[in-house]
């Protein structure tokens, strides 16, 4: 192998890590740190993305009907969720985190009854592969990559660019006077969670051909999308791309250097910083935001 | 809602789970009353945790291992009961469970499918007083009293097969990967003896922690390293996630991969394009071409359907169940001080072929197969293998 080819695997890889802690970071920074409802279950909704193709798979659809799917499974759970989870349980936000910790626990016991808990296979993957030979790097994770981007301007143009932003900026801002002026914040936050949502499972379908697919599948990646946004800040997208950069060098440089298990410790020892000398991260905007 | 309702609710949906074993033991107990005359075996399989994928699979076969012996006249000449304990928690919560099943409900015997971890509590449990078949492939090393195993050894999975590969695809350059724990370590301690002898050379060795999925620096140093074959000793989650990186990065079509912990529902969820090259050493896959074997298969998806995929590990418990009414075809007894006594001349024909006891581990033929389309294809038989073991 050339000097330069293995270079250019490296480079690509550090992308391709910082993509994937955007892609399973996102939804919960739009739903935590938009909307501060400490979701739990959002790990579940990548493994409901995930079970969206297998399930279409199995009853003989073309894969991208597991996009629809997804899409519709997510935003009817978001409409669940803010109707009879976020709108009673608003001001307790401990009671919030275990009612979400329940509805986690529910996915996966749902998931399980339906599927059963054996791994899952993904057979069009297998018939529609693609490698780019020259440099023997996996399509899929290049699809990541150009996913995320899309995913991330997106959300750039959703926050700054549309009237519905601009209105949940100003409720992220003083959701007193937001109300005042005649903002439907109760509207405005359904959007906000439904894209949550979306986007988690979003994630689901593009990490399915790369990982395992079981009903624990989504539960791993919360605890270090909690530590992206500890150390990115809550409310920005670029703290979540900070975040994410930051903890994909650790893992990175410590997986080529000493061990995966150090890398871990390291992201660990990082939060704590973070947590005890900098509490709202590295980009933070306006804390405390209440509906 | 109150507080207090939430976190009750919550943990209710929590214990959920750990109650369905207990109250489904209360079902068999109650059925029990009217059937005095049968002999209970505890049968310790994961029904929790990350091994309860293989959960289903045991339950099933040996539900078919119990069916199988009561039509040939049972155990010691009285029909014999199944009675299911899950031994996919902490070994301390599995004790708890065991000795009920041992003391409350009587078993009179146990066969074990699950980690090593939970086989040295149980055999501290037992003390020798309980014939005890453990029926998963392990490290080696056991050899307590009453207590035998059925399951393959390192040196059975990897003496014959490390100079065929040497021999038929000139592997000379190895590299070992694993996860971080007793079984790949021990495991790899036998595997560098046998490179070595057979002028091989290990050229890296990876350990990796359960809860890793990125492999990427792995399969960079696996590419540096020029290996010929990569000796997997990764479980599960973690290897679909390496075979598919391994595959993805273009490796598979130049270096040969081989397993000794690849069952049918890992290979399943790997998928066929990224298991091109890739082997796995095993006393028996779903997919043997045996007589007995196709007709196991056959009956095995007849009476479950397709929705658990028959694999080895499951299969292990019907073999465990065979071997323990082989071991009491002479003493027609299951008293634990004839049982202890016991050390050679028994032999039974089970689905996996020949097998016999020999320092309380088992003498069997070993097969390595090859995923040929997601499927596996025995490339290779090795006849009586012996465990390696001396007890």
């Amino acid at each position: 192998m050339q000097f330069d080819t293995i270079i250019f695997t490296y480079i690509l890889n550090f992308i391709y890590y910082i993509c994937v802690f955007i892609l399973t970071s996102i939804g919960l920074a739009i739903v935590f740190g938009m909307l501060g409802v400490m979701n739990m279950a959002q790990g579940e909704l990548i493994t409901i993305g995930a079970y969206s193709l297998v399930y279409v798979e199995n009853i003989g659809l073309p894969w991208w009907t597991g996009i629809i799917l997804t899409i519709f499974i997510c935003s009817i759970l978001a409409f669940v969720v803010d109707r009879y989870l976020i709108t009673p349980l608003i001001d307790r936000p401990f009671d919030m985190f275990l009612a979400t910790w329940g509805l986690a626990i529910l996915i996966r016991e749902t998931i399980e009854i339906f599927f059963g808990n054996a791994y899952q296979k993904l057979a069009f993957i297998d018939q529609n592969k693609i490698e780019f030979t020259i440099l023997h790097y996996p399509a899929q994770r290049i699809y990541i990559i150009i996913s995320v981007l899309l995913i991330c301007i997106f959300c750039y143009l959703f926050l700054k660019k549309s009237i519905y932003g601009l209105k949940l900026r100003a409720i992220y801002g003083n959701i007193n006077l937001s109300k005042n002026i005649g903002i439907n914040v109760r509207l405005i936050r359904f959007y906000t969670l439904s894209i949550g949502f979306i986007c988690s499972g979003f994630a689901g379908i593009l990490l399915a051909p790369l990982n395992k697919i079981d009903p624990n599948m989504g539960t791993e990646s919360l605890m270090m999308s909690f530590f992206v946004l500890v150390i990115g800040g809550l409310g920005s997208l670029h703290g979540l791309i900070a975040g994410s950069t930051i903890i994909a060098f650790i893992e990175f440089v410590s997986s080529i250097y000493f061990s995966q298990n150090m890398g871990y410790v390291l992201v660990l020892i990082v939060s704590v910083y973070f947590l005890w000398k900098k509490p709202n991260g590295l980009f933070s905007e306006q804390q405390n935001v209440k509906f | 809602m109150d507080r207090r309702l939430v976190l009750k609710k919550i943990n209710s949906s929590l214990f959920l789970k750990a109650a369905i074993p207990l109250s489904f033991n209360a079902q068999i107990l109650n059925a029990d009353a009217k059937t005095e005359n049968k002999i209970k075996i505890g049968i310790l399989i994961p029904q929790s945790g990350p091994a309860a994928i293989f959960g289903e699979s045991c339950r099933n076969c040996s539900l078919m291992a119990s069916d199988h012996i009561n039509n040939i006249g049972g155990i010691a000449g009285r029909p014999i009961e199944l009675m299911f304990a899950d031994a996919g928690r902490d070994p301390a919560e599995v004790n708890h469970e065991v000795w009920s099943l041992w003391k409350k409900d009587k078993c009179s015997a146990f066969v074990g499918m699950h980690d090593s971890a939970v086989r040295s509590a149980v055999v501290n449990l037992f003390k020798g007083k309980v014939p005890y078949i453990y029926t998963a492939p392990y490290e080696g090393g056991e050899c307590s009293a009453n207590t035998f195993v059925t399951g393959e050894t390192p040196q059975q999975q990897l003496e014959p097969v490390i100079p065929w590969f040497v021999r038929n695809k000139n592997t000379k350059r190895w590299y070992l990967i694993g996860n971080d724990y007793n079984w790949p370590r021990k495991t790899n301690e036998y595997a560098i003896n046998y490179i070595t002898s057979n002028g091989g050379s290990v050229v890296g060795e990876d350990y990796l922690p359960f809860s890793v999925n990125n492999f990427d620096s792995n399969i960079i140093k696996i590419k540096r390293s020029n290996a010929d074959i990569v000796l997997i000793t990764l479980v599960g989650g973690a290897s679909i996630a390496f075979n598919r990186a391994f595959s993805g990065a273009g490796l598979s079509n130049t270096v040969l991969r081989v397993s000794t912990l690849l069952e049918e529902n890992t290979l399943s969820g790997i998928g066929k394009a990224d298991s091109y090259n890739l082997f796995s050493s095993s006393a028996y896959f779903s997919s043997l071409q045996t007589q007995a074997a196709r007709k196991f298969n056959r009956d095995y998806y007849h009476k479950f359907g397709k929705n658990t995929i028959l694999n080895s590990l499951g299969q292990s418990c019907y073999e465990g169940l065979l071997f323990l009414h082989a071991l009491t075809q002479n003493t027609k007894t299951l008293d634990s001080t004839v049982i202890k006594n016991i050390s050679s001349d028994i032999t039974y024909q089970g689905v996996r072929g020949h097998i016999s006891l020999e320092h309380r581990h088992t003498r069997k033929d070993i097969y390595l197969a090859q995923s040929i389309n997601g499927r596996f294809e025995v490339v290779s038989t090795f006849n009586n293998v012996g465990s390696g073991a001396i007890c």
